[in-house]
């Protein structure tokens, strides 16, 4: 629980004055200005590992998994936890792992595993990343996991006994999304490229590896190691264009989205050119990056190395793992950020006018310490509730003893914004579980436990998964979930503008960005000392726009397009409240 | 910390030759006095001077070296500097034969070794030198920057350290900061650039890389002010003059980057870095179309880079291998990088000595990049191998041409045609001589 520095500043004078010269009552501490704990274990997610299906023999999927996030998948309005569990590689590997695990939140900071009550416990596939969205528009989230091999797309349905209960059922094939046998998905995007009202989908491919054509690669002095990613192929990556009843069609090649550099391991959604129709971003790892910007027309046109997003300073493919996009200063432009590998910097590319990106990750003040960490999620959040955006950084390399100097396990980065879009990497500071080295790969924000503020979930690769429960002071907060009516039911590609006295914050409600990873759909506006959000701007992703005013902190707003704020929920919610919301 | 722009791979070479280059300068000295010969000789190839009062081993074996041993020595670093590097590494091995004591020896054949690229072998013959005199000046140094240049930085940090003889000398100071800079190491990293100035305060390259520790820090003015001086120092140098470009670029000055990347893309055509951010200024200028036909040369370049890279990757553990320094060369000069495809062709032909066509098309290189000098002597040892090559007496006519030997010229080809009568070229070539040169 935080709360707002209003308040505490009150409570303090408050303190002060009533006491005199008599010995103070005792009163609880404040909680430091920044904390998170590890709850994972408490929460009830200790069990799990990640299984990463090394057998010894350096396969190169075996360092790139796995992702894992939040969804609501019963939509009781509390986060549950989905993680991918990897699998096997070869016959001889593990072969009792299971493709997707679901923590359901049991809203007391406490998760029950029902894996096998939703029918996912049989499901075997080497799965990589995850994405959920409600791509039916039936008002619940299904789940797609990336894999090598097909892909699996879950449909989240009601069980057949009407107990309320949920189950997902594999319609990958049935849906036309499950791509090709030979194949290695990695992130995914749902978004409504034509605005239609039906999610569409775009799978970034990774490299064309397989055990028929893995290569044996060795380090200068001989020793077996995993090979570099120019060793193999790229993968293609699929668009995928929603039917609208249940079914897709691939339309790469049409959409322009075929031909262009691959290995792509992360994509992210933004609206660039501010012309309602949403742009993305896919990075890729050892080639140029790319920007679709969206025609409007069923098409994109890429323009990454026009735009000055493709390549780091010197006009080099980086390795860029993952990405996300946010406002992160006071012009109102969007920034790029692109995790990428140790000795480079993270990529921090800022919209110029005239849709011209600059790339500012030494100004920012990331790219120096980014230099000897490999980032792979990146996740932009507002971590202590002062109205900017700061950046959580997922590292841990994929080679066991770099010859870059760089360590294997890596402690994650943690740079809070000083509101100008420079950044303070607080991380060893702040010590406890941000100094605790990871082989860390996804990360993935919400709310989980309800008490306005933002945790967060990272996942290791061949290893477990940790739950940072954010223990910050922070500021006042408004959370404002949103649902699509004349849009798709998630209302994907929302642009919401927070106003307050002090501060103006941009979000856009997407899926994708990170690494492999899922985050709730729920907006975080942090306030610092502001009562309220003065004015509250909603686009909708058909163009509409509504307005809200008076919006008082502490509270999360539910918004339904076309019918306005439907409930309003104080923060922290108890269970009784949330109850009574739904 | 990445590359100061340009000063990549290939600038990383050149900056460690210039290092290389400031010992051969001393040592070119040292020729010219041949009373000092041996004394000089020493310290040029240690790179270092005395170390005090007392005689070192390596000292006292000079001393006592047979003189055929010294002129063994000399021969064979004059051989290295010429590129000509088995004939160096027979001389060094002559020169052992005759002073199998002096560590002098076993460090030229390092350096040779390095040159070649063949880091496994030069290590070798430096940790030869290291058992006849374990303080022998120089050793970790090099080898730290040949660990360096295999991406190595920690490996290389913890050699540095243990240099002594050349330890406070800026080129020493300015790798040591760039490895610890390499390692996020940024305090150490400073302090090490401000003692290489505090050494050597003309040394432009320490400045660069001064100027690029404090880019990484996002203090654009600092490494403004820093790259400026290393410029102004070396101002004819178009690396430097690329990586102002950067920083301006970086800073938001966008048509001060113009001009310095225009400077540095023009002088250097094959730059595709320079190119790359000459469209991006362009592009933030708002000229697009004068910024899309930059990029679009920028990406033919970055084909050819791809092909660079691509057998740089395969020669990064398999150096010894001398068809893919051929095709490793062979891209080099696809990107117009003549200088670097000289050394590429040199390393192959260092590899296979018995390949004589490799001395031809060195050779051709060297006369492509306008180095006539180097060029005739590649030919003039072809031809003492072997006289009767039509192609080569071709080649070496042509160096005499374009210096305005015309009778060499007429001679050579004339020569040309003694072994090859239906030689088209050296007829044609004939026919476009100066009259009074063709009719002695």
């Amino acid at each position: 629980m935080h709360l707002s520095s209003f308040s505490s500043v009150a409570l303090v004078a408050v303190v002060m004055i009533g006491c005199g010269g008599a010995s103070p009552p005792a009163t609880p501490p404040l909680p430091p200005l920044l904390a998170f704990s590890d709850v994972a274990q408490r929460a009830g997610l200790g069990d799990f590992r990640h299984e990463n299906g090394g057998e010894g023999r350096f396969w190169f999927p075996e360092q790139m998994g796995a992702g894992g996030g939040f969804v609501d998948y019963d939509g009781d309005g509390w986060e549950d936890v989905v993680l991918v569990g990897g699998g096997r590689l070869s016959p001889t590997g593990p072969g009792a792992v299971a493709a997707l695990r679901l923590f359901r939140n049991d809203r007391d900071g406490l998760f029950t595993e029902v894996t096998n009550e939703v029918g996912l416990a049989a499901v075997r596939a080497y799965g990589t990343g995850l994405a959920a969205a409600d791509y039916d528009n039936d008002g619940d989230q299904d789940l797609y996991l990336t894999a090598l091999g097909e892909n699996l797309l879950f449909r989240n349905d009601p069980d057949s006994l009407g107990s309320g209960a949920r189950i997902f059922v594999e319609v990958g094939q049935q849906a036309g999304v499950a791509g090709p046998a030979a194949a290695w998905g990695s992130s995914a995007l749902f978004f409504d490229a034509d605005r239609d009202g039906w999610l569409d989908l775009y799978v970034a491919g990774y490299a064309a590896w397989s055990l028929a054509t893995d290569i044996d690669c060795f380090r200068t002095g001989g020793e077996a190691d995993y090979c570099p990613p120019a060793t193999y192929g790229s993968d293609a990556s699929y668009f995928y264009r929603n039917n609208g009843d249940g079914t897709f069609t691939e339309q790469t090649a049409r959409a322009g989205l075929a031909g262009s550099p691959g290995k792509s391991l992360a994509v992210a959604e933004w609206d660039f050119n501010e012309d309602g129709w949403p742009d993305f971003v896919v990075v890729n790892d050892g080639e140029p990056d790319l920007l679709y910007l969206n025609d409007g027309d069923g098409t994109f046109t890429e323009q990454g190395v026009k735009s000055g997003i493709a390549l780091g300073e010197h006009g080099e493919a980086r390795a860029g793992m993952g990405v996300d996009i946010g406002v992160v200063d006071t012009t109102g432009r969007p920034s790029i950020f692109v995790g990428n590998f140790s000795s480079e910097m993270i990529g921090v590319y800022r919209q110029e006018r005239g849709g011209w990106f600059v790339d500012r990750a030494a100004a920012s003040r990331i790219g120096q310490p980014s230099l000897s960490t490999l980032a792979f999620g990146v996740l932009l959040f507002d971590a202590d509730l002062d109205t900017d955006l700061d950046l959580y950084v997922a590292n841990g390399h994929v080679y066991l003893d770099p010859l870059d100097g760089a360590a294997y396990r890596q402690p994650p980065h943690l740079f809070i914004n000083a509101g100008d879009g420079t950044f303070t990497d607080t991380a060893d500071s702040i010590g406890g579980v941000f100094q605790q080295p990871m082989v860390a790969r996804a990360v993935a924000a919400a709310d989980y436990d309800r008490d306005g503020d933002v945790d967060l979930l990272v996942t290791e690769n061949d290893g477990p998964v940790h739950l940072l429960r954010n223990d910050s002071r922070g500021g006042g907060v408004l959370r404002v979930r949103l649902e699509g009516r004349a849009g798709n039911r998630d209302a994907l590609g929302a642009h919401v503008t927070a106003l307050t006295a002090t501060a103006r914050q941009t979000r856009h409600l997407r899926t994708g960005s990170g690494y492999l990873s899922q985050s709730e759909k729920v907006l975080t506006f942090g306030l610092d000392a502001a009562p309220q959000v003065d004015t509250l701007l909603v686009r909708w992703p058909n163009g509409d726009m509504e307005r809200y005013t008076g919006l008082p902190a502490g509270h999360e707003v539910h918004l339904v397009e076309g019918e306005g704020l439907v409930t309003r929920t104080a923060l922290p919610v108890n269970r009784a409240v949330a109850h009574v919301a739904r | 910390m990445p590359a100061v722009g340009g000063l990549d791979a290939p600038l990383l070479y050149w900056d460690l030759r210039s290092m290389n280059d400031r010992h051969d300068n001393a040592k070119d000295a040292g020729r010219r006095f041949m009373p000092g010969l041996l004394l000089v000789l020493a310290l040029v190839v240690a790179g270092c001077g005395s170390r005090g009062d007392s005689l070192s081993s390596t000292e006292q074996a000079r001393r006592e070296a047979d003189p055929q041993a010294v002129a063994f020595l000399l021969n064979a670093q004059q051989a290295y500097e010429a590129g000509f590097y088995p004939d160096a590494l027979m001389l060094a091995d002559s020169a052992a034969h005759h002073a199998p004591a002096l560590a002098d020896v076993p460090f030229l054949r390092g350096r040779i070794l390095t040159a070649m690229r063949q880091y496994e072998p030069a290590r070798a013959a430096y940790e030869a030198v290291l058992k006849l005199d374990p303080d022998y000046p120089g050793v970790y140094l090099n080898l730290g920057n040949s660990a360096y240049l295999r991406g190595e930085p920690r490996e290389a940090l913890a050699l540095y350290r243990k240099e002594r003889g050349a330890a406070e000398t800026a080129a020493y100071l300015t790798q040591l900061g760039r490895a610890y800079a390499d390692l996020g190491e940024a305090d150490s990293a400073r302090s090490a650039f401000e003692r290489a100035l505090a050494a050597d305060s003309t040394n432009p390259t320490a400045y660069l890389w001064f100027g690029q520790l404090y880019e990484d820090a996002g203090d654009f003015d600092e490494a403004l002010r820093y790259s400026r001086k290393g410029l102004a120092l070396s101002p004819n140098n178009l690396n430097y003059t690329y990586v102002v470009g950067v920083q301006l670029l970086r800073n938001g000055d966008l048509a001060g980057a113009e001009a310095m990347l225009r400077k540095a893309a023009e002088g250097m055509p094959g730059h595709y870095a320079a190119h790359y951010n000459l469209g991006q200024a362009l592009n933030g200028l708002g000229r697009a179309d004068e910024g899309a036909r930059i990029l679009a040369r920028a990406d033919t370049l970055l084909g050819h880079q791809k092909e660079i890279t691509r057998w740089e990757n395969l020669l990064a553990t398999n150096s010894h291998e001398p068809m893919l320094w051929v095709n490793y060369g062979t891209a080099l000069r696809a990107a117009g990088r003549l200088g670097e495809a000289v050394e590429a062709l040199t390393i192959a032909h260092a590899l296979k000595p018995e390949w004589m066509e490799l001395q031809n098309n060195i050779a051709n290189l060297l006369l492509e990049r306008g180095d006539t000098t180097a060029a005739l002597q590649r030919y003039e040892v072809l031809l003492r191998t072997d006289p009767t090559q039509p192609d080569v007496w071709l080649n070496l006519g042509t160096v005499y041409a374009l210096a305005g030997n015309y009778d060499a010229a007429r001679s050579a080809w004339e020569t040309a045609l003694q072994y090859d009568p239906e030689h088209a070229e050296a007829k044609r070539y004939l026919s476009q001589l100066p009259r009074s040169a063709r009719t002695p």
